[in-house]
């Protein structure tokens, strides 16, 4: 079945208003939030409220390498950014504890919300570390 | 080795290194901690969280 996988590529618009118009691929980021922030699966776009801030956060968060494409297998269709995300020489001094992804290119549009537990980063820096790329671990999974 | 730290570049013999790992059926994290040895002040800490990933049946913080 590659139905999901396309879908992902946005090779089907199903419905009467297609909104699309552009062979180019979006530009996804990673925004982070406190953790009295309430970010979830009912968040349907990316808000700087309750973001995170500190020293070397820019609001909005860092771009997502996005150069792998969708794949199926079996029944579930998967992706996982190509590259960890690196949050660099950052002072956040207020825990955070979820990294929201969100499509920058079609109005900040969620894809979804990852939370870990809460942290704080001293002058240092932070890293999301990517699972591996495959049906039973991928980042997002469609199943 | 000199260490990027809160208070400048700090040589590394002059901080204790501590290290942890925290998991709470979500994600697993490892921090990294630097303090001054003379002050005890953490002037560093780094972190690392190992995603991860969300299939729509099983959702975590979710996907929308």
């Amino acid at each position: 079945m590659s139905f999901k996988s396309e879908a992902l590529s946005a090779q089907h618009a199903l419905g009467s208003t297609v909104i699309r118009n552009t062979t180019n691929p979006d530009t996804l980021k990673g925004a982070l939030y406190l953790n009295s922030a309430t970010v979830n699966g009912a968040t349907t776009t990316y808000s700087a409220v309750n973001e995170v801030s500190g020293t070397n956060y820019n609001p909005g968060g860092v771009p997502v390498n996005n150069s792998t494409n969708p794949t199926t297998s079996g029944s579930t269709a998967y992706w996982t950014p190509s590259a960890n995300l690196v949050y660099s020489n950052v002072t956040l001094a207020s825990q955070f504890d979820c990294v929201l992804l969100y499509n920058s290119t079609q109005n900040n549009k969620a894809v979804a919300v990852y939370t870990f537990p809460a942290q704080t980063v001293n002058a240092g820096t932070l890293t999301l570390t990517m699972p591996t790329n495959d049906v039973n671990n991928a980042l997002l999974r469609l199943a | 080795m000199k260490i990027y730290t809160s208070v400048g570049e700090v040589d590394e013999e002059l901080l204790e290194i501590r290290q942890g790992v925290e998991h709470d059926g979500r994600a697993t994290v490892e921090w990294t901690e630097y303090y001054l040895r003379s002050t005890n002040e953490q002037v560093r800490r780094d972190v690392h969280v190992n995603l991860v990933g969300l299939a729509t049946q099983a959702v975590q913080g979710g996907v929308s």
